[in-house]
């Protein structure tokens, strides 16, 4: 073992007794310098951030439009959250590890540290092959606000599918990115929004070219690391004529005591015949289990289909951080074009979800399909608010809505908040919602046959999690099922 | 909308109570204004802009006469006389005026001149039938009481052509029996419902909006103790620019309590129906059992419907579910009637009032209920699109 690895794990052996042994597989710190601006934001600080990353004219007045926006804007508050307020003035709002500045060339010049850190995340920026060498996944690995490593890109090149940081995109495509950047979440379309236009830092760009179905799944890992950096991730995917992209997004983060605040936007286009498969697996810091700690995650994920037939999934496993604010979108513009959201999210101890989806339905003969399955255990809070939609000119439209509560333990909390709104006269809409425990009968009989409580738990939620766990790819859904019973540890007995 | 403050200064000499702390909550009532869009509770109904909207529906007499009813009559805001009968006692109105913590009541608060107040003892054989009638805006304050074991049938018949704003405050004692019926067919209404709940007691409310540019029914319900029930159901027939909102706020406090909420809305023409439902199951409130439904018919294009039920559960042995569909009028249903040789106006008509009756259908009493179905019928032969050659 390294000397390097040896003092992370004393690190996140001492950080883990300090917070009372909470279970957290991922709570580790890398210790890497960094290149941090002061706190606060202001117009210099805009300006700063897009200096640094060497942005066109355009999109520095984008940014300096967002911030003025943003300065009008009120925090959101009707989200069923509780968290301290947040002072923006406290907050760094650019750093990128200070090994960047020579640029490395290859993953050779790469930290070391950084390298171990991903290992330890299970990912390998070579070329790997996963499960068995079935499929191969290509990995734009976020550190810390700016992207260090892309790889597979020659492959994908070849099929003319552009997969790469956001600042490459902003220098190599700046056509594309200022087609669609913002395009689907404008800059003033909510406060969290609004502030990540303004200051965001790097993402993932990924286009698809016409008629290509892209031949591996594409993975961004993400992982917050500098105490008191909010994480301002841009992510932009679009997907041309025809194209097919499934996109993969995983999450973890080192154990803090401070809160750190991520505000990420994402952004998909489908265009004519297009579908985009976006899949979440969130297991950022929690807190510890008195709510102390943990990763605000104020997220606006929002996808348009634009063009006729397009489609958009969206997947996602929320098992992580102390308060999530999140509603991953469709507009469901294109005639016959179809949304669709699977989500499972699971709180324990102190943690607090507002989450779900909204689906607009504007084109005619659109259709979509919601799953959302939330499970609360500990003193923990899940809200599930949706929205449906149907606009007057949307004839045909076709909806689905199931939201499922699981209650573990009678001192937490469910909430159902759906918002269903119909005004066309052919609309056909269903919503379905059950709130429900795991009954005394069903743990009984498990543990009869020899599970103990925990498995017994995890077995019988699985279960309940079956409908959305299945859409996930498969090494999402292996992942998403062992999370989904650690997430529940201690929740029982 | 009435000038509230000028009203008042009108009207200030004639109301009873404390007429100070009447003008503290118009005060309050007018800071706040009345309730704009912004607010969550009225995010689907704009107030200001409907009561500018003039409504031309026809008022129906429903001949409740086999019932032999006891009748409230409150003409313009006064009643007219007062129901005497053995095990109602019904006291003067008394209003003390006391401020809320919302427009609406603030204003009824500041400006409700009269109301009845009437304490039910026993079993009354004969339905209470409370009618608000006339032209002007009018403030109307009723204090219902059902002493414990007390059995009784309430009517809210609305059949005001202006503007209304009624609070009920109906406390049921332990093990009592209501059965509440509201009928409006015309003009502007914001009611609210205060229903205390106390243990054993249930409640039934069958409300039919069949008009009016705006009926605001709003009810709060708290089952403060074990093995207090709820049923709400609400059935809207909109046309024309029929605006119907039901937004309840059921509340179990208590352990072994239940409610059971449907509301079915016809929507034609550029009718709107809204229903927000929100079931509050509080801590250590356990074995509860609360359901929920909502369905709308939607006939024509420019018909919008708007559900939001909301679930907000902090005990975990509890039986909590809310289900919406929305969809226009069935036409395999339809094919099968013209199939069976009804025509294509009958066949729709059959359909719309099987909807309807599927709220009717919980009102026990067969003369209320055959009363209620007589206007339905009325109303749907006189006034929709599924009439015809029936």
């Amino acid at each position: 073992m390294s000397e390097a690895k040896a003092s992370i794990d004393k690190d996140t052996v001492d950080q883990v007794a300090k917070f009372g042994g909470e279970h957290y597989k991922y709570g580790f710190t890398t210790e890497i310098d960094v290149d941090k601006i002061p706190n606060g934001l202001s117009e210099d600080i805009v300006r700063f951030i897009s200096a640094k990353k060497e942005e066109p004219q355009w999109l520095l007045d984008w940014r300096l439009d967002a911030y003025e926006r943003w300065k009008s804007m009120d925090e959101p508050d009707w989200a069923h959250v509780d968290y301290p307020k947040i002072d923006y003035q406290d907050l760094c709002y650019y750093a990128a590890p200070k090994s960047m500045e020579d640029g490395p060339k290859s993953l050779d010049e790469v930290n070391p540290q950084l390298l171990e850190t991903y290992s330890k995340l299970g990912i390998s920026l070579q070329e790997q092959e996963v499960l068995a060498g079935v499929k191969k996944i290509a990995v734009d690995a976020v550190f810390d606000s700016v992207s260090v490593g892309t790889t597979f890109r020659e492959e994908l090149a070849k099929d003319g599918v552009i997969f790469c940081s956001f600042s490459e995109a902003v220098q190599e495509h700046p056509e594309l990115v200022k087609k669609y950047l913002g395009s689907v979440v404008p800059k003033s379309d909510n406060y969290f929004a609004a502030l990540n236009s303004a200051v965001f830092s790097d993402g993932s760009f990924c286009y698809i070219p016409p008629g290509v179905k892209c031949p591996m799944e594409l993975s961004t890992y993400f992982r917050i690391n500098e105490a008191n950096t909010g994480q301002f991730e841009r992510t932009l995917v679009i997907a041309d004529k025809g194209a097919y992209v499934s996109y993969l997004e995983g999450c973890t983060a080192p154990m803090r005591d401070e809160n750190q605040l991520h505000a990420a936007v994402v952004e998909l286009v489908a265009l004519e015949d297009a579908e985009i498969k976006y899949s979440t697996v969130q297991n950022w810091y929690p807190g510890d289990k008195d709510g102390k700690g943990g990763i605000y995650n104020f997220v606006t994920k929002r996808g348009d289909c634009r063009e006729a037939r397009a489609r958009i999934s969206w997947t996602q496993v929320e098992t992580g951080s102390a308060v999530t604010w999140k509603y991953p979108s469709c507009i469901l513009r294109g005639d016959d074009s179809v949304g669709e959201f699977y989500s499972i999210a699971i709180s324990n101890n102190m943690q607090q979800v507002d989450s779900g989806t909204k689906m607009l339905h504007l084109g005619k003969n659109t259709s979509s399909r919601i799953i959302s399955k939330g499970i609360s255990a500990g003193r923990s809070s899940n809200a599930y608010r949706g929205q449906v939609n149907v606009h007057p000119k949307a004839a045909g439209a076709r909806n689905f809505t199931q939201c499922d509560s699981l209650l573990i333990g009678d001192k937490c909390a469910a909430h159902t908040v759906p918002y269903i709104e119909a005004k066309n006269l052919s609309a056909v809409l269903e919503h379905e919602a059950t709130t429900s425990k795991i009954s005394d009968d069903q743990l009984f009989f498990c543990q009869q046959r020899g599970l103990d409580p925990e498995e017994a738990v995890a077995l019988i939620v699985n279960g309940f999690c079956r409908d959305v766990l299945q859409h996930l790819p498969m090494e999402f859904a292996v992942e998403a099922q062992k999370l989904v019973g650690i997430s529940l540890e201690g929740s029982v007995g | 909308m009435l000038d509230a403050q000028s009203y008042f200064d009108r009207i200030s000499g004639d109301l009873s109570g404390d007429v100070k702390a009447r003008a503290v909550a118009l005060a309050a009532a007018e800071a706040a204004g009345l309730p704009t869009r912004r607010q969550e509770a009225w995010h689907y109904t704009d107030v200001a802009r409907l009561l500018s909207k003039a409504t031309h529906d026809t008022l129906h007499n429903i001949d409740f006469a086999p019932l032999n009813p006891l009748m409230a009559v409150f003409d313009n805001g006064r009643l007219l006389a007062a129901p005497q009968a053995s095990g109602v006692a019904v006291s003067p109105f008394h209003h003390d005026g006391a401020t809320a913590d919302n427009a609406v009541l603030n204003y009824n608060a500041a400006l409700a001149q009269d109301g009845l107040t009437a304490e039910i003892s026993g079993d009354l054989a004969q339905p209470l039938i409370v009618t608000t009638q006339g032209d002007a805006p009018v403030h109307l304050h009723h204090k219902i009481t059902l002493a414990p074991q007390a059995k009784a049938v309430l009517v809210d018949n609305h059949m005001s052509r202006d503007y209304t704003n009624a609070r009920f405050d109906i406390a049921l004692g332990a093990g009592a029996e209501l059965t509440l019926i509201r009928v409006q067919q015309a003009g502007h209404q914001i009611g609210t419902s205060e229903i205390m709940l106390a243990e054993g007691a249930q409640i039934k409310t069958v409300a039919l909006v069949t008009g009016g540019a705006l009926a605001r029914h709003e009810a709060n319900v708290a089952f403060t103790a074990r093995g207090a029930h709820a049923e709400l159901h609400s059935a809207v027939l909109g046309r024309g620019e029929n605006h119907a909102d039901f937004t309840y706020l059921i509340d179990h406090q208590a352990a072994d309590t239940s409610s059971n909420t449907s509301a079915y809305n016809v929507l034609d023409a550029a009718a709107r129906g809204v229903f927000q439902g929100k079931i509050i199951v509080r801590k250590d409130a356990q074995h509860v059992d609360a359901q929920m439904q909502t369905r709308a018919m939607m006939l024509s294009e420019g018909a919008e419907m708007d559900a939001k039920p909301e679930l907000e559960i902090y005990a975990d042995d509890v039986a909590c579910a809310h289900g919406s569909a929305i969809g226009e009028l069935d036409k395999d249903a339809l094919f099968f009637l013209r199939s069976r040789g009804l025509g294509e106006a009958s066949a729709r008509y059959l359909l719309v009032a099987g909807f309807i009756e599927q709220v009717l259908a919980h009102i026990d009493n067969d003369a209320m209920a055959d009363a209620l179905r007589a206007l339905v019928a009325q109303k749907i032969a006189a006034q929709f699109s599924v009439q015809g050659d029936a």
